[in-house]
């Protein structure tokens, strides 16, 4: 999967603040059409690593290149999508997903143009004219992802996407995730704590250690691609599983105590 | 058959009828002294007369005309206010307990000062209406600007909008209804110190009618000033709730 | 402690702005008088005791009005809070009247009741009565589910449920209404002082205005603000000593 230099490079990477350490020396490299997720236990700075990533979160220390160009405040090939409910309530979906463009001052038909095609490959036919309290949780997560998607980033960075929603929902929302990429081509960087979604989705999986957040190590998911939701009933699933939770436990309970004091 | 609701809006007005429809009897029958109480059928006549001699129409324009002139000021320097506080937080937290602290004394009494300093006319009626309508539109403005959910400026800082940008397309449609709460609670009261400042001093308006129609014995003229202010309260009351729902649900 | 510094700042330069108008005599003159001379005729009110008696009318005024709003309010918002038809039915209209001005009714309370004190009781009754009513609605309406549930599955009876679920739930909101309620009553007995009577704060404004005392006004109006803020800050108190009370009386 990893195809020529890389899209993303993380390289020794900190954040301080005035009482604790957030993040410690974290590197590693995202390659083109990759889909990589970051797992690690709560209270491990994922998300902080996130937003120092797209430069919403200033960084202590380190380096964040884009194609091999190092970005300050985040860069323009950059996309993020959060866990919260970021959708905007007083558009509707279509209108959502047009601002980004809007912002751009693309012309009302490029965006419209542009904007229906998303409808399209999200499969959100039918919602273009429903704002975003007539949404279920999932479409507003739909449109949230098309409204970055529209951007055509480079990298689309993704927070926790579907930890809000529904076991179910959030196995059909990998899966579409999933055919997405797989027709556009888009390079994903995933943040988790989910175990069974981070090895359902990923082509490797960065581990995390507890406060302060290192790279614990890295597991290569080799499973077969594309990939649908039934990847989950095979034995190699379950043994990848097994293997990042293994990595996975000593930091959950290091954690655990951190928190329960 | 008719719907849940349908039954309830039913049970409202059947209820509403049932009490006009027992005063009028009560009245009727001579059970009351109709020095104290009329009848609605009275008082809708008087209405009808007073309607077709252009007298009740004046008295709503009056009111109406105090009510939009306060609203109308309460807005120019309400919001921009409000903005402020925003823009400078230290002075926003400071004027914010200020401006809770005057909204939360009762200001009504300070009428006699406004009379005092502007007259006995319409001045001093839409000087109060101003300032009780002002303070809930400033404090309103500030509190939805303050208040934006921080999620929708970080995907405005995602895309590297300028912060032109992110006012005029997120935070400002973001804090919207909580600053048009703002304005529908600054015109409830002003509506509310006009009527009630026009029925302490007798100014122009339909509180006018209330005290006059009091003084001079008249009842059916005091149950029709009663009546045509809560009315005009209930009725600008609803179209503001309308106009609320219009523009949020669509 | 800065946003104190400016709050100080702001009242003092309004306070200087103030005197220096009053003291040119050239805007306002005889309408606006100085604060010391607004300080002397409050203190001359205060110190010689002509106040207490009227202060003493307004709080009789205010406290039985308030006793009615109390009454009144509570049972009806308890009525229509546990029954979801009546509330359907008579919320809309509750609320469309509480945002009216209540002081129009005066003039029927002024020919039933007469002019003195009874009036005004009237209208402390009739204004305080709603923010109670509102509040006690949706309190006894928004009591936990789960709570109810819980209790029921352990058999409490219906005392129980209403003594150990619905009071101490309903205390704190029910307290807050009461709060804004007496703050309401109290100015509702004030107005209708201002526009008929004979005894209370709100005599001593209008016959001062009427007279053309005017420090004597301000200072009427200053000290009747004073003491509305001690009533608040009072009942404010008191509604911390409810919290407490409402969680102990849940064991």
């Amino acid at each position: 999967m990893k195809n020529g230099a890389p899209i993303l490079e993380v390289r020794n990477l900190s954040k301080e603040y005035s009482d604790f350490t957030a993040i410690d020396n974290v590197g590693f490299e995202v390659y083109r059409h990759e889909f990589v997720s970051i797992i690690g236990p709560s209270g491990c700075g994922k998300s902080t690593l996130l937003e120092m990533i797209a430069g919403l979160v200033p960084k202590s220390s380190g380096e964040v290149l884009i194609k091999g160009v190092a970005v300050k405040d985040g860069h323009a090939s950059i996309g993020i999508i959060f866990q919260q409910e970021s959708i905007f309530p007083w558009r509707t979906a279509l209108e959502n997903m047009e601002f980004g463009l809007q912002m751009q001052g693309a012309s009302k038909d490029e965006r419209r143009k542009k904007a229906l095609e998303m409808i399209e490959l999200m499969g959100l036919g039918g919602f273009e004219n429903r704002y975003p309290d007539q949404l279920s949780g999932g479409m507003k997560q739909r449109v949230a992802i098309a409204r970055a998607l529209v951007m055509e980033p480079e990298i689309l960075l993704m927070d926790e996407p579907f930890g809000a929603l529904d076991e179910q929902t959030r196995i059909i929302l990998g899966e579409e995730l999933l055919r997405i990429r797989q027709e556009i081509g888009q390079t994903i960087l995933f943040v988790t704590h989910n175990i069974n979604e981070a090895v359902q989705l990923s082509d490797r999986v960065v581990i995390m250690s507890a406060r302060p957040g290192k790279v614990k190590a890295v597991i290569d998911i080799d499973l077969e691609r594309p990939r649908t939701s039934a990847v989950i009933s095979t034995e190699k699933f379950g043994r990848l599983v097994g293997e990042v939770w293994l990595q996975l436990r000593e930091e959950a309970l290091k954690s655990f105590r951190q928190t329960a004091r | 058959m008719a719907s849940r609701r349908g039954r309830e809006t039913a049970a409202r007005w059947i209820f509403i009828a049932a009490l006009l429809a027992a005063l009028e009897g009560v009245v009727r029958l001579d059970w009351v002294d109709r020095i104290f109480v009329t009848a609605p059928s009275l008082v809708a006549a008087t209405a009808w007369e007073k309607i077709l001699s252009g007298e009740l129409p004046a008295l709503f324009v009056t009111t109406l005309f105090s009510v939009g002139a306060a609203f109308l000021l309460a807005m120019v320097v309400g919001l921009p206010a409000g903005y402020a506080l925003w823009r400078f937080p230290l002075f926003g937290r400071a004027y914010d307990e200020l401006l809770s602290a005057l909204f939360a004394s009762p200001w009504i009494l300070l009428y006699p000062i406004f009379l005092v300093i502007f007259g006995r006319g319409l001045g001093a009626i839409i000087a109060m209406g101003f300032l009780s309508g002002m303070i809930p539109i400033a404090l309103n403005t500030h509190h939805g600007l303050r208040d934006v959910n921080p999620i929708y400026l970080k995907v405005g800082t995602g895309m590297r909008l300028k912060e032109r940008q992110i006012v005029r397309h997120i935070l400002f449609p973001a804090a919207a209804p909580m600053i048009l709460s703002g304005l529908k609670l600054g015109v409830t009261y002003i509506l509310i110190s006009v009527i009630a400042v026009e029925f302490l001093v007798e100014i122009g308006g339909i509180g006018t009618l209330a005290s006059k129609g009091y003084f001079w014995f008249n009842t059916e003229e005091l149950y029709l000033g009663m009546a045509g202010a809560i009315v005009l309260s209930m009725i600008f009351i609803h179209l503001l709730g309308r106009a609320e729902s219009r523009l949020f649900t669509s | 402690m800065k946003p104190l510094l400016i709050q100080t700042v702001t009242v003092l330069v309004f306070a200087a702005v103030w005197e220096t108008v009053a003291e040119s005599g050239l805007l306002f003159a005889g309408i606006l008088p100085g604060i010391g001379e607004i300080l002397r005729a409050a203190w001359v009110l205060a110190s010689s005791g002509a106040i207490f008696p009227h202060l003493l009318v307004t709080v009789h005024e205010a406290s039985v009005g308030f006793v009615f709003a109390a009454l009144f309010g509570i049972a009806l918002g308890v009525l229509l809070g546990t029954q979801p038809f009546l509330r359907r039915v008579f919320e809309p209209p509750l609320l469309y009247f509480a945002a009216t001005p209540k002081i129009i009714l005066y003039p029927i309370f002024l020919m039933l009741l007469g002019a003195k004190l009874e009036s005004k009781m009237a209208m402390a009754a009739v204004s305080g009565f709603f923010p109670i009513v509102v509040n006690t609605t949706i309190a006894s309406a928004g009591v936990n589910r789960v709570f109810l549930k819980v209790a029921r599955s352990v058999g409490a009876s219906r005392l129980q449920i209403f003594t150990r679920v619905y009071f101490p739930s309903m205390l704190l909101p029910v307290a807050g209404g009461a709060r804004l309620g007496i703050g309401v009553s109290l100015v509702a007995a004030i107005l209708g002082e201002l526009k008929v009577s004979n005894a209370g704060l709100g005599f001593i404004i209008m016959q001062s205005f009427n007279h053309f005392r005017i420090p004597e006004m301000y200072a009427g109006i200053l000290l009747t603000f004073l003491f509305a803020a001690a009533v608040n800050v009072a009942m404010t108190l008191l509604l911390m000593r409810c919290r407490s009370f409402a969680h102990e009386s849940a064991r």
